[in-house]
């Protein structure tokens, strides 16, 4: 009975705040360390997790808007006399809005870049510089616009203390994650190394480490576009759109701009700490879990880095996963804090004794 | 909606009834897109995968019939969609391919395909929660905001953001346990 006790009188806000990922570093060791303490315990995480799953997922399906596509469909089978005819024509209607929209982009581009060009011959006042420690995530930056940014270590973001009037402008160097608050009229534009991308109203990530060879944005929710600097504007061909689950790469060295379909299902790991494996290899998987909990973790025999592993961590710790890893593959794991090292099992007779 | 209305709805979605194919569309639109996103890693083509399903759906609709489950039906006919949309992308991708097999291979990994069944009782444990809580729980999950967000969005002090959190999950908690232990009792039961 005491057992239960001790699980029920566990104080339910700070695991809440755990499972929302909002207990700082100390409330985070004491809801692990109770985790630790039992299966009971863990199941009762697990129990939690399960549900918040089920209910994200509801969410989730609850996001796509089926009155609007129910129109579509509508009208897709309304009009199933003349089927062939119709798509072309809705076709083309879709081409030509894009069209205008492109133009109506590059205008406003002009627009903002060359203000921006104009405010930052000046020296500048006012201007706010926020920079993460090493292997601190700060966490919900709020800008002044109410544009949430979550930078990764090392990084910093510039922006000016008052938004200009007609463009939102920043600066950031090395990683950030970016929640823009919609404002159609006052489009938010970010300098990343070689690149500027443009944003309405969405949320994306932007890789742009000093010294890396190569920009990356990767787009979570709405549209962005990304260009090239030092092309001319009017040069299509060096920008591009990119939506919900596109990256976006600018190679420094040829400044050329490519678009493709996000393969990194963990690019935001960094941030929210659910992590998914598909037959990952052990290095790969063991650069992602350095890079999300800021460890090392070292292979030491050649063998074992190609062991695929097959996993999804939510919120979980790296004890956890580092024993699951461990007891997956029947490895050898030592070391503690934030220096870790996984072996294979060469020596069965040891364990005898 | 149980498997016999389904069936019923699907009858009638047959003979031409254009109301029951909205209804179908709306029960089922959202998790057939959640359920080929994961897939595909991709919500716009999700969404374009399933709105040709359903197309395709009314215009062959005479001619389909359902031996299983309607849901069966629906969630198998939107998995090979997407699964051949994955085939033909002309970006073949190591995930691409690796996700292929994965799939073809586990058909438990499939959460949206189960949850649906809960939709309407995640839907009204949602709402019976008070007010403001609700509200909170919304903006956090749903919105994917953080507590301080939301304590100034609400104007309120991140304490509260804290308990009223906590105060949800635990109803939550017990509104849903309850029909999953109810499910498992009535499956029991029903294995006789």
């Amino acid at each position: 009975m005491s057992e239960k006790e001790h699980i029920e009188n566990f104080d339910h806000t700070l695991l809440t705040k755990y499972l929302n990922n909002e207990t700082t570093r100390e409330e985070k060791l004491t809801v692990e360390l109770w985790l630790n303490q039992s299966v009971e315990n863990r199941n009762k995480m697990e129990e939690y997790l399960n549900m918040l799953s089920k209910i994200d997922n509801h969410y989730k399906a609850k996001s796509f808007d089926s009155s609007a596509a129910w129109k579509n469909v509508q009208l897709r089978t309304d009009s199933s006399q003349l089927p062939v005819w119709h798509k072309k024509q809705r076709k083309e209607k879709i081409a030509q809005f894009y069209k205008y929209a492109a133009i109506l982009v590059v205008a406003l581009l002009i627009g903002s870049v060359v203000y921006f060009v104009g405010f930052g011959s000046k020296m500048p006042q006012g201007v706010n510089i926020v920079t993460s420690a090493e292997k601190q995530v700060l966490t919900d930056y709020v800008l002044p616009d109410s544009t949430v940014v979550t930078l990764n270590s090392n990084s910093t973001i510039r922006f000016p203390k008052q938004f200009a009037q007609n463009v939102r402008s920043v600066t950031i160097v090395g990683e950030a994650f970016f929640k823009v608050k919609p404002n159609a009229k006052k489009p938010f534009v970010i300098h990343a190394g070689g690149t500027q991308v443009k944003v309405l109203g969405t949320s994306f990530n932007v890789r742009a480490y000093p010294g890396a060879e190569t920009v990356e944005v990767v787009v979570k929710t709405g549209k962005v576009e990304v260009t090239g600097k030092n092309s001319k504007i009017a040069d299509t061909a060096n920008a591009i759109f990119l939506v919900k689950g596109d990256k976006g790469t600018f190679y420094n060295e040829t400044k050329s701009l490519v678009k493709s379909v996000n393969t990194n299902i963990n690019f935001l790991a960094w941030k929210t700490n659910d992590i998914v494996f598909n037959e990952t290899p052990l290095n790969e998987v063991v650069k992602c879990l350095e890079k999300v909990y800021h460890i090392e973790i070292r292979l030491n025999d050649a063998e074992i880095e190609k062991l695929p592993l097959t996993a999804h961590f939510n919120k979980k710790p790296i004890g956890f996963i580092l024993n699951v890893i461990r007891l997956t593959f029947n490895l050898e794991l030592t070391g503690e804090n934030e220096h870790f090292e996984l072996s294979g099992r060469k020596n069965k007779e040891a364990l005898k004794s | 909606m149980n498997p016999e209305e389904e069936r019923e709805l699907f009858q009638a979605i047959r003979k031409s009834n254009k109301k029951a194919f909205e209804k179908l569309f709306h029960i089922y639109y959202g998790y057939l897109c959640s359920y080929a996103s994961k897939i595909i890693q991709n919500d716009n083509a999700a969404e374009e995968i399933v709105q040709d399903f359903f197309v395709m759906l009314w215009e062959k609709r005479e001619q389909i019939n359902v031996e299983t489950s309607v849901k069966n039906y629906l969630f198998r006919s939107v998995k090979n969609r997407t699964l051949n949309e994955l085939k033909h992308n002309k970006i073949k991708t190591n995930y691409a391919q690796s996700i292929l097999s994965e799939i073809q291979q586990n058909t438990d990994n499939e959460s949206s395909f189960y949850e649906i069944d809960l939709a309407e009782k995640i839907e009204e444990s949602i709402r019976l929660l008070p007010g403001k809580r609700r509200e909170i729980f919304r903006l956090s999950r749903e919105e994917g905001l953080r507590y301080r967000e939301i304590a100034k969005q609400l104007n309120i002090s991140v304490k509260t953001v804290e308990t009223q959190m906590s105060l949800a999950l635990k109803f939550l908690r017990e509104k849903l346990k309850n029909f999953n232990t109810f499910f498992v009792l009535f499956s029991l039961f029903y294995k006789k």
